[in-house]
């Protein structure tokens, strides 16, 4: 069978004429003798018949080798393979050439940065007015500013803006959704406290607006949702204090003696008018802070002629009685931001450090100066004072409305025979006053021992009240968990009594003792 | 005047001999670029068929057929004058089907069985196919290291010495092969053997 296979596989071969001679001759006389073999060769014969006859007819291919001829051009032409280097070279010519340039003009880079920073500069400082006219800024508001250290920023009092001092006395403000709704009657208490007349009344509304155009030139807002603090601020608000309580003690006294009952009110000359100290020394830089970004620029405006025209503006604003023309009125002061006089004076965004909360932003100031002023620290009494116009007001509820108050300054004095109950009242108040008081003095003067600088330390004591009385609140639950306790052991023990195991017993006993010792301690 | 000659010798090749496509690869290498187009055009067919009748599929020809000669084209330069052209040219042909053969079953190991059974049905639409036909479809059933020395040699008439150099084989082995797919075919045409035989 074997060899049978061998000579069937060399007949394969013979009909395709492989053999050697010596094969051929081999198998041939094989097959004349083998019946089997000759029709496994017809068979072979026929299959290799119509394998070869079932050769399938090839279509031309129609251009072919110019079709070759292109994809070979495509895949091999020099422009591909400079093609492919193009980037690679670009990049490296590119930083060959940044690197030259700088080797320059290190400050090249620099240089851009400061031009693009001085368009952006432009862009925001186009748009810049005071904010008496952007936020129509009342005496009510700057008597606000003057205990709460708080402006708004727009007429719906929407947002506001705060000035404050961290821990190391560092200023910083913060620009914020007002949400909660202040009590608008600050001023009118504080001058019913005082039982002021009508001149001296005259007298403090008249301080107060010379301040409210003091102050609205160093807070520019724009409509582009910019705004530009003067460092000078946090001196003027402490000045504007000053003022208040300076122009408080000398004709009110004794009331406020009542109002404001410290014993070491930093001692200061009467006449002085602090004002005229901080006004000398304002500086040019402004702390511009955008949506984007936070920079000082300097914005060179004529003051005098900021005032005269704000005066005038204030004028017409007088006449026009329509409301509605009263928004219409086009401030026209144009600040002089000229790109050449700002490309080398605007400083590193480095001065400040910026901290978005969801109800905000706070701009902590690093390396802006703010001028130092001599001034004295009334931010004790300024948080005493709040917290008595905020008694007042509480007083002053029951008072009876009069019916037709006419919308003037001089109302307070119509008022004059409800306010004076309301002063008696208030002494009602007057012991949780000096308690607050003292313990305010008492934290002032630790901090003054820490630093030389002067800062505010309401916000403090605020937190540390509000500590306080969280604590109270956690011990009253306390208590009342332990009393419900002692209830259950109580009635556990009176379950047990009816229980015959004695031994069970005293076992429980034990862990009831054990329970009541706990609760001792 | 001289691309006018090179037309002619394009539109009647002449017979093929060693030294004619040596010489035309001599003027290639020397940086002339028709000589490549006058070997194309000599070789071209046989290579179409060849990969035809390796893959039994007629769409994919001129595809590999283009592949085939970029690759002679790159490499040519390279060429040893060591043994013919057209072995050179064949051996490169059957390893592209080879290639393209793995890549499809590597296909075939992740594209969905559904794809498969779509190929059978459209084999059995034909529902009156010539013997040719047949006996094709029979062949193409063989596995790959049968049916390629077959086919050369039945179709193509190659000799067994130069399936064995194309296939880079012993001739032995192409004996043996070309054998037990006679065997295998005939076995496939088994139930046709009376219209097929007669």
């Amino acid at each position: 069978m074997k060899n049978n296979r061998y000579e069937i596989e060399m007949l394969s071969a013979y009909l395709d004429g492989e053999l050697s001679p010596k094969e051929k001759i081999y198998i041939e006389e094989k097959i004349k003798s083998s019946l089997e073999l000759q029709r496994k060769l017809d068979e072979l014969k026929k299959l290799k018949a119509i394998t070869s006859e079932a050769k399938p007819d090839l279509t031309e291919s129609y251009y072919f080798e110019a079709r070759l001829m292109a994809s070979l051009n495509s895949s091999e032409s020099k422009s591909e393979k400079i093609k492919k280097w193009i980037p690679a070279f670009t990049f490296t010519s590119l930083a060959v050439a940044l690197i030259f340039v700088l080797s320059l003009n290190p400050s090249f880079l620099m240089n851009i940065i400061e031009q693009q920073k001085g368009n952006l500069a432009d862009f925001y400082k186009s748009n810049l007015k005071p904010l008496l006219y952007a936020a129509n800024l009342t005496s009510e508001d700057i008597f606000n500013f003057a205990l709460y250290e708080e402006l708004p920023l727009d007429p719906s009092n929407s947002q506001t803006l705060k000035l404050s001092y961290d821990q190391t006395g560092k200023e910083f403000f913060e620009i914020r959704q007002n949400t909660e709704k202040k009590e608008q009657n600050n001023l009118q208490n504080f001058v019913a406290a005082l039982e002021l007349n009508e001149s001296e009344q005259k007298q403090m509304d008249s301080l107060l607006k010379v301040y409210s155009e003091k102050i609205s030139a160093q807070v520019l807002v724009s409509d582009k949702n910019a705004i530009a603090i003067n460092p000078n601020i946090w001196n003027l608000r402490k000045a504007v204090l000053a003022d208040i309580l300076s122009f408080a003690r000398k004709h009110g006294n004794e009331n406020f003696q009542k109002i404001a009952p410290v014993g070491n009110i930093p001692s200061f000359d009467k006449n002085i008018v602090w004002l005229e100290r901080v006004n000398t020394t304002s500086p040019k830089d402004f702390i511009i802070c955008t949506p984007d970004t936070v920079f000082s620029a300097e914005l060179n405006f004529d003051m005098a002629q900021l005032n005269s025209e704000m005066k005038k503006v204030a004028e017409e604003m007088k006449q026009v009685a329509d409301e509605k023309k009263k928004r219409q009125l086009v401030f026209n002061f144009k600040i002089d931001s000229s790109l050449a006089g700002l490309k080398d004076k605007i400083k590193s965004d480095k001065n400040f450090k910026v901290f978005v909360h969801n109800n905000g932003v706070q701009i902590h100031l690093q390396e802006v100066n703010i001028p130092e002023v001599d001034l004295p620290n009334f931010d004790s009494i300024a948080s005493i004072i709040s917290e008595a116009t905020r008694n007042f007001t509480v007083v002053s509820v029951g008072s009876p409305e009069l019916p037709e108050v006419p919308e003037t300054r001089n109302f307070v004095i119509k008022k004059e025979g409800t306010l004076n109950t309301s002063l008696r009242n208030r002494e009602v108040n007057i012991d949780s006053v000096i308690e607050e008081n003292n313990k305010r003095i008492e934290i002032n003067n630790k901090k003054r021992q820490s630093s030389k600088r002067i800062y505010n330390d309401s916000s403090a004591n605020e937190v540390k009240t509000m500590v306080d009385s969280l604590i109270i609140k956690q011990n009253e639950e306390l208590r009342r968990q332990i009393e419900q306790l002692r209830k259950e052991i109580e009635k556990f023990r009176q379950d047990l009594q009816n229980l015959n195991n004695r031994q069970k017993i005293e076992e429980y006993e034990e862990i009831i003792k054990l329970l009541e010792e706990q609760i001792e301690i | 005047m001289n691309s006018d000659n090179k037309k002619e010798d394009m539109e009647q090749p002449k017979i093929l001999t060693l030294d004619d496509d040596f010489s035309l690869i001599k003027q290639f290498i020397d940086g002339d670029d028709n000589a490549f187009k006058v070997l194309v055009n000599r070789h071209k067919e046989k290579v179409r068929n060849i990969i035809y009748l390796t893959l039994m599929e007629p769409d994919v020809i001129d595809d590999i057929a283009q592949d085939v000669f970029i690759t002679v084209f790159k490499n040519l330069k390279h060429f040893r004058f060591e043994s013919q052209f057209t072995t050179w040219l064949y051996r490169i042909t059957v390893n592209k089907c080879k290639d393209y053969l793995r890549k499809k079953n590597v296909r075939k190991i992740f594209s969905p069985i559904k794809d498969e059974e779509e190929d059978i049905a459209a084999f059995r639409i034909n529902e009156d196919p010539d013997i040719k036909e047949i006996v094709r479809n029979a062949i193409s059933k063989l596995p790959d290291k049968l049916r390629i020395p077959l086919v050369l040699r039945d179709m193509e008439g190659f000799s067994y010495q130069e399936i064995a150099e194309t296939l880079n084989c012993e001739i032995g082995t192409v004996k043996s092969r070309i054998f037990r797919a006679r065997e295998a075919l005939k076995k496939i045409l088994e139930p046709l053997e009376k219209e097929l035989f007669v």
